[in-house]
């Protein structure tokens, strides 16, 4: 199951969440082990924290755009802007038509949908500007990117809840594999709704302090918000490329993880065997590591199964929260920024870790030549995903 | 893109319990639940009237021994339109939330189920693109055969979320196909030869009671396939320009 295709490459990217107004802020405070979680700022009638995004980051959309202004689209337009140069030159270079836009999200404009709501309780009318397929629905978003960024390929709203922004990437090597498209602008977007908080807190899965996944002593998860967008090309120079993907399903339970973390173990090995590569190559996860009990036990259960206990594994949850949709994305960033500069960040908040998992959980950053690297997202549903990102260098040994 | 055989193709809509029914014109009021008999009773219950039709759509198309090991691609604009409201009055009410409605909620809720209820561990996804959404989630399941070839099963279904977000044209429909890559899966309706964009000509007609759900151009796609002729089928809901399917006769293939 080797594939052929000279794997796509990852020509730009960029980030947005609690951690910095924009990319470069948010690997600093990665690096710097600086967590961007805070109270929770939403009116919730329970201690809650979360990752937000700046307020004073966003602006409103130009006003031929004002039908689609949500706070998603809006942090949506602040990393397009950031990636505007590359992206302009992959328009360029393979014609508007060429370029897909392939976007997660789970919660889409659903925070400006639980406002206009709550207008319609007390009202018995929606807000004047309130439109279900511009603001609410999924596609919002990628009408909105298509419109902003000029592109007319292929588009998609891949929505799997937390698997999505992980999912994203496996798409866009599948399409330019297929010769849909040459370019593919992918991502994940997710906002801070009452909807996701409430709902995580009826699950019992929430944190009332700052998440600590991997700690022995871990209560739960933190809400985020924010999102990632990455450039993926057909070809050119790029940090890294798109090795494989491997997507599974537990088939075990709505929400709760399949104990030994099966379908997860099944992702990452899919995910090898399409990149060509074995077990022994992978020099660092990013796990999907959402502070629970249950997902923490059984993803680190997959992950010792197949890759054993030395591997360095670390959970980015601790500094962004849990961003949903948008979570896979994000670690893609983090993860194409290990391979990039040499360094995996600490897994904030481990400390003292949970001995019993097995795996060595980094707890302060370290310097690390990564060649490949693996980033997992789980979701309810039991929908799994596992991408595995190379250097340029592990190309040129498999062509 | 390569050709893809159409060996099955499956429908539910309130008043038509599958494709022959609907193609014949056989009305009957007493559908207005989807049976729905791939989830065990127990599931079925808790689930909502869009997983129903899902996965009354996806036992028609495809047999049940393929069910436990099918890649599949879930396609809707609105996903769970329904729960999603019910959980907004929880909000209005108390703001305690239903887990099983909030986990229920997610756009890959029916596609979890199913999931379970055929205890599929492989490939699935939940995707949208509002008006094109029934073009993009063949396209998407036509890069999966290409990357894995076997079959790929299709499900796409959108419902009437409910006030105050109802709009007329928004019945309940769901619709499937199960394609494939070879011969050796069985004899085929149609070959689905070619997926392109095409401008207003892109918009499928659609009887009024389905014109703004966007999974109902799937309805024609059926409708052609089970004719076994070659066609062209337009699969977007409005003329901003979208997918158009081109079928050609199963004896066609190369």
């Amino acid at each position: 199951m080797v594939e052929s295709m000279n794997p796509p490459v990852v020509t730009a990217y960029a980030a947005l969440n609690a951690l910095g107004r924009d990319t470069r802020e948010v690997l600093a405070s990665l690096a710097e082990g600086r967590s961007g979680l805070r109270p929770c700022p939403l009116p919730v009638p329970f201690e809650a924290t979360c990752g937000a995004v700046a307020d004073d980051a966003l602006e409103p959309l130009p006003a031929s755009l004002a039908a689609y202004d949500t706070r998603l689209n809006r942090m949506t337009l602040r990393l397009l802007d950031e990636i505007e140069r590359p992206l302009d030159r992959a328009r360029r270079r393979w014609g508007a038509d060429r370029v897909a836009v392939v976007l997660g999200t789970s919660t889409a404009g659903l925070r400006e949908t639980e406002d206009a709501y709550a207008r319609f309780s007390k009202s018995g009318q929606l807000p004047a500007d309130f439109d279900w397929d511009r603001r609410h629905a999924l596609h919002s978003i990628t009408e909105f990117v298509r419109r902003r960024a000029g592109l007319s390929g292929p588009v998609l709203v891949v929505s799997t809840a937390c698997s999505s922004g992980g999912k994203v990437l496996a798409t866009a090597k599948r399409w330019i594999s297929a010769g849909f498209c040459d370019a593919v602008l992918s991502g994940g977007v997710d906002t801070l709704c009452q909807m996701t908080v409430r709902g995580f807190r009826g699950l019992s899965a929430l944190s009332p302090r700052p998440c600590r996944p991997f700690a022995a002593d871990r209560e739960g998860t933190n809400i985020g918000e924010g999102g990632a967008l990455l450039l993926v090309e057909r070809e050119g120079d790029g940090p890294a490329h798109v090795l494989g993907a491997g997507e599974t399903c537990d088939a075990h339970h709505m929400t709760a993880p399949h104990p030994e973390g099966l379908g997860a173990r099944a992702a990452m090995q899919e995910s090898l065997d399409r990149a060509g590569l074995h077990a022994s190559q992978v020099d660092h996860v990013n796990a999907h590591g959402t502070g629970t009990k249950l997902n923490d036990a059984a993803e680190a259960a997959a992950i010792r199964s197949l890759l054993g206990s030395g591997v360095p594994v670390v959970s980015t949850k601790g500094f962004t929260g849990h961003l949903l949709g948008a979570a896979g994305a994000t670690e893609a960033v983090f993860s194409v920024a290990a391979i990039e500069h040499g360094w995996i960040p600490a897994s904030l908040g481990a400390d003292p870790p949970d001995a019993s998992l097995g795996l060595r959980v980094p707890r302060t950053r370290e310097t690390l030549r990564c060649r490949v690297v693996l980033s997992n997202s789980l979701a309810f549903g039991g929908n799994n995903v596992s991408v595995a990102f190379g250097a340029p260098s592990v190309r040129a040994e498999a062509a | 893109m390569k050709p893809a055989r159409v060996l099955g193709t499956g429908l539910w809509t309130p008043g038509f319990a599958n494709a022959a029914d609907w193609i014949a014109g056989r009305r009957d009021a007493a559908v207005v639940d989807p049976p729905a008999a791939v989830l065990p009773p127990r599931l079925a219950r808790r689930t909502s009237l869009l997983a129903r039709m899902a996965a009354e759509a996806a036992g028609q198309a495809c047999p049940a021994a393929l069910l436990h090991s099918v890649p599949t691609v879930y396609g809707s604009a609105y996903g769970e339109s329904e729960t999603l409201v019910a959980l907004l009055g929880m909000l209005q009410r108390d703001g305690e939330l239903s887990p099983t409605r909030f986990h229920g909620s997610v756009h890959n809720a029916a596609g979890g189920c199913i999931s379970i209820a055929a205890d599929n561990r492989s490939f699935s996804t939940a995707v949208a693109a509002g008006p094109d959404t029934v073009g993009a989630a063949l396209l998407e399941a036509t890069a999966l055969l290409h990357e894995r070839g076997g079959c790929v099963l299709v499900v796409l279904c959108d419902e009437a979320p409910g006030a105050p977000f109802d709009r007329a044209g928004l019945s309940p429909f769901a619709a499937s196909f199960l394609l494939g890559d070879s011969a050796a899966d069985g004899p085929a309706l149609a070959l689905l030869s070619g997926l392109r964009r095409g401008g207003p000509e892109a918009r499928a007609e659609l009887p009024p009671h389905l014109s703004t759900n966007p999974a109902a151009p799937a309805l024609r796609l059926a409708e052609a396939a089970l004719a076994g002729k070659a066609a062209t089928v337009p699969l977007c809901l409005d003329d901003g320009g979208g997918w158009i399917a081109d079928l050609a006769p199963a004896g066609a293939a190369a």
